[in-house]
């Protein structure tokens, strides 16, 4: 009777001790900063262009993409001009024996190759129109793999994290200086307001430091004006 | 005949219900969370209307450039129907006679042997599927759904011309999309849609003001102004 007491005890005691040990929640603080600093891909990373070498993200030599444009659009018309001539051919000839099927593959193989060329030759000329800076979704993919890459490390237990933010000391990059966030700080106007609270997922790229937040009086120079 | 002749009827019917709905302008209104209920994919002897063998047909031949399409695929009545119907589409290859071939012959080979005072182009179908899916939206709480007929085939064809021959296979694939709340009764159905036509999705008909009553009442999700996505209307892609 007594031994069954003590299991029935110690069952007790396990019932509600196992989850409460199982649920509990650990306080950690993690530097983000040197997480980010020791991802491989921070390697790459350009402090100047706020882009990323060797990737997509990277900004391009116009030059070099005008020649690129070139010699991808004599690419395609020389796989279009074998492909007519081999048709022709075909079309003209009274030979039976020819394997129909191996024709279909040329063509299926040829039109695959086109169409690939055809879309590089699409991004080239996208990134000439730009001045050889790719979009900005180039680079938040890279940074997106960074972010699940540092969490999926951090998230590893079952904590709860209170991070301080990392400091990155990019300066403007050329391709958003010709843009509307500069044009907001030459006219201080609510129509130019607007149009840099719409870029706000880039306006962490304008300042040395993103943890150091940023006021801006619209009515400070309007008002010294009068 | 006898068979026809219900056929036909059939269709009449078809057609008076499909009219009953005025066709209106894009209705984008509402947005659907689509989730597969319903899914079979059946092998067919023959495509039941050639909408992509058009469309490949449009794309690739310039206007004019021949007299007749000779269309190699297996005959059967819906071949047959489907000549019928072809006229109603746009597209200028519908506008030309459709000769249906038996697949007794390669349709390089029908090309080339063809003898007409015209240059030759030749279409095949095969490898025919028919795939019947149903979704319904989880953002009208299961009780907006929509019906979706596919078909899918092997597209080849060859225009036979001395200066620029085509010949290229493609992965056809045309759709009938019936949009509707609750039950696909005549006032309840949303939209009617098929693809392609003009080698573009085609909206046949659409009720716009039943759409605005039920996302009056909260039966539908509006479309968020933000959302601006042109392939949100149709459905996620089927199973292989």
């Amino acid at each position: 009777m007594i031994i069954c007491k003590k299991i029935l005890h110690l069952s007790l005691f396990f019932a509600f001790s196992v989850p409460f040990f199982l649920n509990a929640q650990t306080f950690n603080t993690v530097d983000l900063e040197r997480l980010l600093q020791n991802h491989p891909m921070m390697s790459q990373f350009e402090q100047e262009t706020g882009r990323f070498k060797g990737t997509p993200s990277e900004i391009r030599n116009i030059e070099t993409l005008k020649t690129d444009s070139a010699s991808i659009s004599r690419y395609i018309e020389t796989l279009n001009a074998d492909r007519k001539k081999k048709l022709q051919l075909l079309m003209t000839s009274t030979d039976e024996s020819s394997n129909e099927e191996s024709l279909w593959n040329y063509l299926n193989e040829c039109d695959q190759q086109i169409e690939k060329k055809k879309l590089e030759l699409k991004e080239v000329e996208d990134l000439i129109i730009t001045e050889g800076v790719p979009g900005f979704e180039t680079v938040l993919k890279i940074v997106t793999t960074i972010k699940s890459d540092i969490f999926s490390h951090i998230n590893a237990s079952n904590t709860i994290v209170l991070n301080r933010l990392p400091r990155t000391g990019a300066n403007i990059p050329p391709y958003f200086s010709r843009k509307v966030l500069r044009d907001f700080y030459w006219h201080k106007d609510s129509e130019s307001l607007e149009a840099y609270l719409k870029q706000a997922g880039r306006i962490g790229l304008m300042f040395s430091s993103i943890d150091n937040p940023v006021v801006y009086n619209l009515t400070t120079e309007r008002s010294s004006e009068q | 005949m006898k068979k026809l002749k219900s056929l036909g009827k059939a269709l009449i019917l078809l057609a008076v219900f499909l009219g009953y709905f005025s066709p209106a302008n894009g209705c984008s209104l509402a947005l659907h969370d689509w989730k597969l209920v319903f899914y079979l994919k059946v092998p067919v002897a023959a495509p039941f209307f050639p909408m992509a063998e058009v469309s490949a047909i449009t794309s690739k031949v310039p206007e004019k450039s021949t007299r007749q399409i000779s269309w190699v695929t297996s005959s059967n009545i819906f071949v047959q129907l489907a000549r019928f119907f072809l006229p109603l589409l746009p597209d200028w290859p519908a506008k030309l006679p459709w000769k249906v071939i038996e697949p007794e012959n390669s349709v390089l080979s029908l090309a080339k042997g063809d003898s007409n005072d015209f240059t030759p182009l030749v279409i095949g179908s095969d490898k025919c599927f028919l795939k019947i899916a149903f979704f319904s939206d989880a953002n009208s709480n299961f009780n907006c759904h929509q019906l979706v007929l596919l078909q899918s085939n092997r597209i080849r064809a060859v225009f036979a011309d001395k200066k620029s021959p085509w010949a290229q296979e493609i992965q056809g694939q045309s759709w009938l999309s019936l949009i509707f709340y609750q039950l696909p009764l005549p006032g309840r159905i949303l939209s009617f849609s098929a693809f392609p036509i003009g080698s573009m999705r085609q909206s046949l008909s659409e009720d716009h003001s039943f759409v605005e009553k039920l996302l009056a009442e909260r039966k539908l999700l509006r479309r968020p102004d933000l959302v601006i996505d042109p392939y949100s209307f149709d459905f996620p892609e089927l199973p292989r």
